[in-house]
């Protein structure tokens, strides 16, 4: 792949991956939000597949397909399927409302701008200089946790938030030890599948899984 | 492969084992005895592992130091307590609850090991990517053991621990790809570029923003795991939930366990980025957990939150040490680890007896305990004042280090904020303590504890007690530690 067209592919790519996030914070319906973290998954699989391509690294390929399935795959599936018995549209639920959460996304992307100089000052490459977007999903993703009032909302911005950092080690070294990667993705599934477990006998306890209804261990 | 080799994959290797087989091959009889066989390769591991010295082996995926030994040798000790006050915790399900699976019984046998083999696998790495899903699969094992009574209070606890320490440690995953392009942009081979004890020796190397903003990261995400603040909320919740046994292994090593890692990276930052932003932001880290656990001590009504509280109020203690990074600090630390893991472990097994008998964790619930129960209220009264720093467990002779190494480090406004606080916190206890143990109320009907259930409470007060007054032994081992953590002054 040439230089110019391995940077279009990889600037669209990571600019999709952006524009996922931010649909997220938009999002009114759960479900919505689930697609939009398997699309935001694909968008990050498809980084090493672009650098692949670029280096003929097959071991990158192989790397992308299990991120595929796990990220995109897997775990939002799992998501799906925990919050889907008796509502396949639970309405989201926030702490502040779309337009505020939307203006704090806007912020967030800044923030990452500005956190990343450092870094991106270091290796001042054309592909290290897209670390404000990873930076910018990571933050999107925390304001999405921490204004969340239901379960799968919870999940959901944890998945995000994983596929942040991944992007993240994408950017900076095109991937940390494939030992690490493999591991972070398998803890990932597993804190989903256990938090996905939790959720769904808490429903069965307190009828419901908005989280201000945990309630009974507070001080 | 060397015999040097094998022998750090055995503290990993064992539990597996157990819980594998165990689980799947074998019945609970059969599980609960075989469960002993990991505390037991624990201490072989620290023993053959303090006389073969330091080294990497297995292609630097391990290693082992001074370090390395202690903290295995204080998991061993706390999971043989915890282990063996597990079967009693299993006989009274059985009894209290009808119809209580046998299943759940193995399966919470096996997720004890499992446990037990992610916090070995943390103790042993020296790979930071391998520490990172080390620290984050104890959560994960953990999530079902806290939620194993099954009660809305439990899977309310177990939710909270598994969002707040996720949380934190993605945080340290953050950091540690960050370190990765540190690491390889200062010319580290990516083979090396997560390996410990090759970034300490590189270390001069590391002295950029980025490395910086990684360690502050680290620091943030496995202090979430220690349960300093910001990120304190977890403890008390999973604490007063759990089983008695696994709120015993919690507070007596996974703290710790996760606090061994805090003080490896400090090493790091001293050697890369200087002593400053790294050891401040573990001192207001600090200093900040020990103030809020005082508060939350003097409004406590709950015996097994007040016990987590009291765990908070230690590492808080612990972190402030650490942030004064002498070697005589770096030392109380570690002997305040070991003296307080193993008080601690007693006191919550003591805690999870109480609460069976009693039906209830409520302070105002249990009253005249030394008359009811003399050999409870003994193992509860011995284990909190071992906690509390009275002569001659060794609490008091590691607070009272890090008392002198603060005042010798010149900060007298930590000095007095930590006295203070330790201060409250200590009247707190006592109060509650003297209220559980003397006060009459209206139930005053005695109860008895078997044989079985007095075992992890003797074995408990006895290492406590021999630790105060021996403490030669620990004392070598902590020594040969500190003087690799720490700065000799």
């Amino acid at each position: 792949m040439k230089g110019s067209l391995f940077l279009s592919a990889y600037y669209g790519d990571i600019a999709i991956f952006l524009i996922t996030a931010i649909v997220m914070v938009w999002q009114k319906q759960n479900t919505g939000q689930i697609k939009m973290v398997r699309a935001n998954g694909v968008s990050l699989a498809v980084i090493p597949i672009i650098y692949a391509i670029q280096t003929k690294q097959i071991s990158m390929i192989f790397l992308a397909v299990v991120i595929l399935v796990v990220r995109a795959g897997i775990t939002p599936s799992l998501i799906a399927r925990a919050f889907s018995q008796d509502n396949s549209t639970i309405q989201i639920k926030r702490s502040v409302n779309s337009t505020a959460a939307l203006l704090a996304a806007g912020v967030s992307v800044l923030v990452g701008y500005l956190i990343a100089n450092s870094t991106v000052a270091l290796d001042p490459t054309a592909v290290v200089s897209a670390l404000p977007v990873p930076f910018g999903v990571i933050l999107i993703s925390v304001i999405l946790l921490v204004t969340a009032r239901h379960m799968s909302n919870v999940l959901v911005a944890f998945l995000l938030l994983d596929n942040g950092i991944s992007a993240v080690g994408f950017v900076l070294t095109r991937g940390i030890p494939p030992i690490v990667e493999l591991g972070a993705l398998i803890d990932i599934a597993f804190l989903v599948f256990v938090l996905a477990l939790l959720a769904g006998k808490l429903r069965i306890h307190i009828d419901d899984m908005d989280i201000d209804k945990l309630r009974e261990l507070h001080e | 492969m060397k015999y040097g080799d094998l022998l750090l994959v055995i503290p990993v290797l064992v539990p597996l084992c157990v819980a594998g087989i165990g689980y799947f091959n074998l019945g609970y009889k059969q599980l609960r005895l075989l469960s002993l066989s990991t505390p037991l390769a624990l201490a072989f591991t620290a023993i053959a592992a303090r006389q073969s010295g330091p080294g990497e082996r297995f292609g630097s995926i391990v290693y082992d130091d001074a370090l390395t030994s202690f903290m295995l040798m204080i998991t061993s000790l706390v999971s043989l307590v915890a282990v063996i006050a597990s079967w009693s915790y299993l006989d009274d399900q059985s009894e209290s609850k009808e119809g209580y699976a046998k299943s759940n019984k193995e399966r919470y046998l096996a997720l004890f090991q499992i446990f037990l083999a992610a916090m070995s696998m943390a103790i042993v790495s020296n790979n930071l990517g391998i520490i990172w899903v080390s620290v984050e699969a104890t959560t994960i094992s953990t999530a079902f053991l806290v939620a194993h009574k099954g009660t809305s209070q439990a899977l309310e606890a177990a939710w909270k621990y598994v969002i707040i320490c996720s949380f934190g440690i993605t945080i340290a995953f953050l950091g540690t790809v960050l370190l990765y392009f540190s690491a390889t942009h200062a010319g580290i081979s990516a083979g090396n570029a997560l390996d410990l004890q090759y970034l300490i020796r590189s270390a001069p190397k590391l002295d950029n923003n980025t490395t910086r903003l990684a360690l502050a990261l680290l620091l943030l995400g496995f202090g979430a795991k220690v349960g300093l603040v910001p990120f304190h909320t977890w403890i008390a919740d999973a604490h007063s939930q759990a089983p008695a046994p696994v709120s015993a292994l919690m507070s007596g090593v996974l703290l710790s366990v996760a606090f061994s890692i805090v003080l490896r990276l400090q090493l790091l930052a001293r050697l890369s980025i200087g002593a400053g932003l790294y050891q401040k932001g573990l001192l207001v880290m600090g200093l900040s957990t020990i103030v809020v656990a005082a508060l939350l001590l003097v409004r406590q009504r709950d015996f097994k939150r007040l016990f987590a509280y009291s765990s908070l109020e230690n590492m808080g203690l612990i972190a402030v040490a650490a942030s004064i990074g002498s070697q005589a600090a770096i030392l109380a630390l570690l002997l305040q680890i070991f003296a307080h893991g193993i008080a601690k472990a007693t006191a919550f097994i003591s805690a999870g007896q109480l609460q069976h008998r009693v039906g209830s964790t409520s302070i105002g619930d249990v009253t005249s305990l030394v008359r009811r129960s003399p050999v409870l209220g003994a193992a509860l009264l011995t284990a909190t004042l071992a906690l509390l720093g009275f002569p001659p467990f060794a609490i008091f002779l590691s607070e009272t280090s890090i008392a002198y190494s603060i005042n010798s480090s010149s900060e007298t406004v930590i000095l007095v904020i930590v006295a203070i606080a330790l201060t409250v916190g200590f009247g707190s206890i006592v109060r509650h303590l003297v209220s559980m143990l003397f006060s009459s109320g209206a139930s005053e009907a005695s109860f008895t504890i078997s044989h079985l259930e007095r075992t992890p409470l003797i074995i408990g007060i006895s290492v406590s007690l021999y630790v105060g007054i021996f403490a030669h032994p620990l004392l070598d081992i902590a020594t040969r530690a500190s003087l690799l953590l720490g700065q000799v002054r």
